[in-house]
C-alpha cells in the first residue's frame, strides 16, 4: 500500500466533483431544502378546528330571555382554544363538510338544553368527513370531550351521564385504517417517480450513445419520438399499478369503494405528464447521475407537499400555493376523491383537467425542447 | 469545379447531375468556422472521399447535409432538395462516428427498428443488409456481446437497410481491421456500381486511394479536389499523406 496512491485517487475525485458544480450546489443546497421543507411541515402550528354546529334545540325561556344549548355552548367551547365555531342548516354543513371547508359538524338535538339542566340523558350526532383516517377517529372523541367539558362549566352541578356523542362518518368510516387512506396516494406517487426516472434515464442514452442523432435523421418526427416515449412508458406504468393496485387489494386487502377502470385512467394520466417531464428535464442532464439528481428537486417536495404527510389545505400558504403547482396534488386528490370518497367520473373532472393539462404543457416542453437541442 | 458558383437553385423536377451540391455553405461555432464558404458537388454514382484532419469540417458538413445542424450561411442541395427537408431522409443512409446501436436490442432488431422508421418493414430488406455485412450467424446476439467490429457492420446494416440513393458515412471504417475494411469498401463498390453515391470521411489517408474522388479539408474549406491520381501527380507526391501535406501549404490550392 502506497500513501500517494491513494492520495492521488482522492485528488482526482475532489477535482471532478469540484468540477461538477451541479453536484456540488446540489450536495450542499439539496439537504438544506428538504430538511427545511420536512421540518416546517411537521411543526406546523396546530391549526383551528373548523366546527360547524347545527342546532335544532329550542332551549327554555328563562327570565333573561330564550336560552338555548347553542348560547351555552358555543362560547364555552371556543375558550377551551383550538377551534372556531359557526352556525349552518344542516345541508349547508353538510356540504361545506364535503367541500374540506369545515373539519367537523356538530348537531345538537333537540331536548339537549333540558339535558344539560336536569342531567337526563342526551346524544349528539358528530359528523366528520371520514377520508383522513386520523382525524376520523380522533375527531369525534375530541370534539365530544370539549362539549361535555362546556356543558360542566355551565351546570357544575349537573348529575347524570355525560353527553353521548354519535359519530357519523360522509365517507370511509372508522374501519378505514391509516394503510386505507394512503394506498390510493402511494399509488400515483409510485407511478409518476418510477416513469420520470425511467424515462429522464432512457433518453439521457438516447443522446449519450448516440441513437438520437441517429433518429433524427430517419424520418421520424420530434413530436413521434415523444409519443412513442409516452405510449411505451405509460404502458408500463399501467402495468405497474395494476400490480400495486392488485397486491394492496388482494393481500394486504385495503378498502376501497371508487371505480377501478377510473383510478387507471387517473393513472394513465399522471405517466404522460412523468414520462414528458422526464424527457424534458433529461436534455439538461448530462449524466445518469445528473438525471438522479433531479429526484429531490422534483420528487421529493411532491411526496413532501402533495398531501401524502399533511392535507394540502393544512398547509400555510406559501407552500400551498407550491403544492397547486405539482401534478400530484391533483393526481392524490383525485385519487382519494375516487378509491375513498367513490367519486365518479363527474366528481373528479376538475383534477382530471389539471392533471391532462399538466400532461399537454409537459408534452409541449419536451417537444420543443428536443427541438432545440438538436440543430 | 468552375461554374457551380453561379449555379441557381435546382428544383426537385430539374434532371439532378449532382447528387450532393452546396454552395458558399457555412457554419460557425463562436469564432471557430467549422464549415466556411464550401462549394461542392458529389456526382451520381461516385464515391466521394471527404479527407482532412479532426475538426476540419467534415462532421460538421455531414450533419448540415442531414438536417441535423442549420447552415449560417449559403445553402446546400441534396438528391434535388434544398436541405433541411424531412422528406430527404428516407432516400439517404447516415453512419455516424459513434456506434449509435441499442445494446439490448439484437443485431437484427436494431435493424429492424431503423429499418422501420425509414420506411422498409420487408423481412428480406433486413436480411439482406445482415447478409451484405456478414452479420447473419450474429444476427440475434445483443449488440452489447458484440465487439467493436461487428458493432460496426451492424450499424452499417442500420445505415443501408432502406437501399438509400445516397449513403453519408461518417468515417465508417474506423477501428475496423484491415480485413473487415476491404470487405466494406468491396461492398461500397458493389452498391456504387449499382448506382448508389457515397460521401465517405476519413482521416485515413489509405482509403483514400479506393474513393472515386477525393476533396481535402482543412479549417472548414476544401483545399483542394480531384481524383486521388489527379492529387497525386498536381502535388507531385507519391502518397496522398504526402500529396494532402503538399496541397495543404500551397497558397491557393483548389
Amino acid at each position: 500500500m502506497q500513501p500517494s496512491r491513494v492520495v492521488s485517487m482522492t485528488r482526482r475525485l475532489v477535482i471532478q466533483i469540484r468540477r461538477d458544480h451541479r453536484s456540488v450546489g446540489l450536495l450542499l443546497v439539496v439537504p438544506m431544502i428538504v430538511m427545511g421543507l420536512l421540518g416546517y411541515i411537521l411543526r406546523l402550528d396546530r391549526y383551528d378546528l373548523r366546527v360547524g354546529l347545527v342546532s335544532t334545540d329550542q332551549g327554555l325561556p328563562t327570565l333573561a330571555g330564550a336560552l338555548s344549548a347553542t348560547e351555552a355552548l358555543n362560547s364555552r367551547m371556543e375558550d377551551q382554544g383550538g377551534l372556531t365555531i359557526e352556525e349552518f342548516n344542516r345541508a349547508e354543513a353538510e356540504q361545506l363538510l364535503r367541500d374540506g371547508q369545515l373539519d367537523v359538524v356538530l348537531v345538537l338535538p333537540e331536548g339537549l338544553f333540558r339535558s344539560m339542566l336536569d342531567g337526563s340523558e342526551a346524544r349528539v350526532e358528530v359528523l366528520v368527513e371520514g377520508s383522513n383516517p386520523s382525524q376520523a377517529e380522533a375527531l369525534p372523541a375530541q370534539i365530544g370531550a370539549m362539549l361535555n367539558q362546556a356543558v360542566r362549566e355551565f351546570n357544575p352541578t349537573r348529575q347524570g351521564a355525560e353527553i353521548q356523542v354519535e359519530t357519523q362518518y360522509l365517507y370511509a368510516g372508522p374501519e378505514y385504517d391509516f394503510l386505507d387512506s394512503f394506498a390510493p396516494v402511494y399509488i400515483a406517487f409510485f407511478a409518476f417517480f418510477f416513469v420520470f426516472l425511467l424515462t429522464g434515464v432512457s433518453f439521457l442514452r438516447e443522446r449519450t450513445q448516440g441513437t438520437m442523432e441517429r433518429l433524427l435523421a430517419t424520418p421520424i418526427t420530434r413530436i413521434e419520438i415523444v409519443l412513442g416515449y409516452m405510449l411505451g412508458f405509460g404502458f408500463f406504468a399501467l402495468i405497474q399499478s395494476g400490480v400495486i393496485l392488485f397486491f394492496t387489494i388482494l393481500v394486504l386487502k385495503i378498502r376501497y369503494v371508487g371505480d377501478l377502470a377510473l383510478v387507471f385512467l387517473l393513472l394513465g394520466l399522471v405517466a404522460i405528464g412523468a414520462v414528458n417531464l422526464g424527457i424534458f428535464l433529461s436534455t439538461y442532464a448530462r449524466t445518469e447521475l445528473q438525471v438522479v439528481q433531479f429526484i429531490p428537486i422534483v420528487i421529493v417536495p411532491q411526496a413532501l407537499l402533495s398531501g401524502m404527510i399533511v392535507p394540502v389545505d393544512q398547509l400555510p400558504q406559501l407552500l400551498r400555493l407550491a403544492a397547486h403547482l405539482m401534478p400530484l396534488t391533483y393526481a392524490n386528490r383525485a385519487m382519494t376523491d375516487v378509491m375513498i370518497r367513490g367519486f365518479g367520473l363527474s366528481g373528479v373532472a376538475g383534477d382530471l383537467a389539471v392533471l391532462l393539462a399538466f400532461a399537454v404543457l409537459a408534452l409541449v416542453l419536451s417537444a420543443t425542447t428536443l427541438r432545440r437541442q438538436f440543430i | 469545379m468552375p461554374g457551380i458558383g453561379r449555379r441557381r437553385r435546382m428544383t426537385p423536377n430539374t434532371p439532378m447531375e449532382y447528387v450532393i451540391e452546396t454552395r458558399q455553405l457555412s457554419r460557425h461555432f463562436g469564432p471557430i468556422w467549422a464549415v466556411r464558404q464550401l462549394d461542392l458537388a458529389v456526382q451520381a454514382g461516385e464515391i466521394y472521399g471527404l479527407l482532412g484532419p479532426n475538426g476540419s469540417g467534415k462532421t460538421t458538413l455531414m450533419r448540415i447535409l442531414m438536417g441535423l445542424a442549420k447552415a449560417d450561411g449559403g445553402e446546400a442541395v441534396v438528391l434535388g432538395h434544398r436541405v433541411p427537408d424531412a422528406a430527404l431522409l428516407s432516400a439517404i443512409g447516415y453512419m455516424t462516428q459513434a456506434e449509435a446501436l441499442y445494446g439490448d436490442l439484437s443485431a437484427a432488431e436494431n435493424v429492424r427498428f431503423f429499418a422501420a422508421l425509414l420506411g422498409t418493414n420487408s423481412r428480406a430488406a433486413i436480411d439482406a443488409a445482415l447478409e451484405l455485412v456478414d452479420l447473419a450467424d450474429r444476427a440475434n446476439d445483443p449488440v452489447r456481446t458484440l465487439s467493436g467490429g461487428l458493432r460496426r457492420r451492424v450499424s452499417l446494416a442500420c445505415a443501408l437497410v432502406h437501399r438509400p440513393r445516397l449513403l453519408i458515412l461518417d468515417e465508417p471504417t474506423v477501428g475496423v481491421d484491415p480485413q473487415l475494411r476491404a470487405s466494406f469498401w468491396e461492398h461500397f463498390r458493389r452498391l456504387r456500381d449499382q448506382g448508389v453515391t457515397f460521401l465517405i470521411s476519413s482521416h485515413v489517408m489509405d482509403e483514400a486511394d479506393r474513393c472515386d474522388r477525393l476533396g481535402f479539408m482543412r479549417s472548414g474549406r476544401l483545399i483542394a479536389e480531384g481524383s486521388p491520381g489527379e492529387l497525386r501527380s498536381r502535388s507531385g507526391a507519391t502518397d496522398l499523406e504526402q500529396a494532402f501535406l503538399t496541397l495543404a501549404e500551397a497558397p491557393s490550392a483548389a
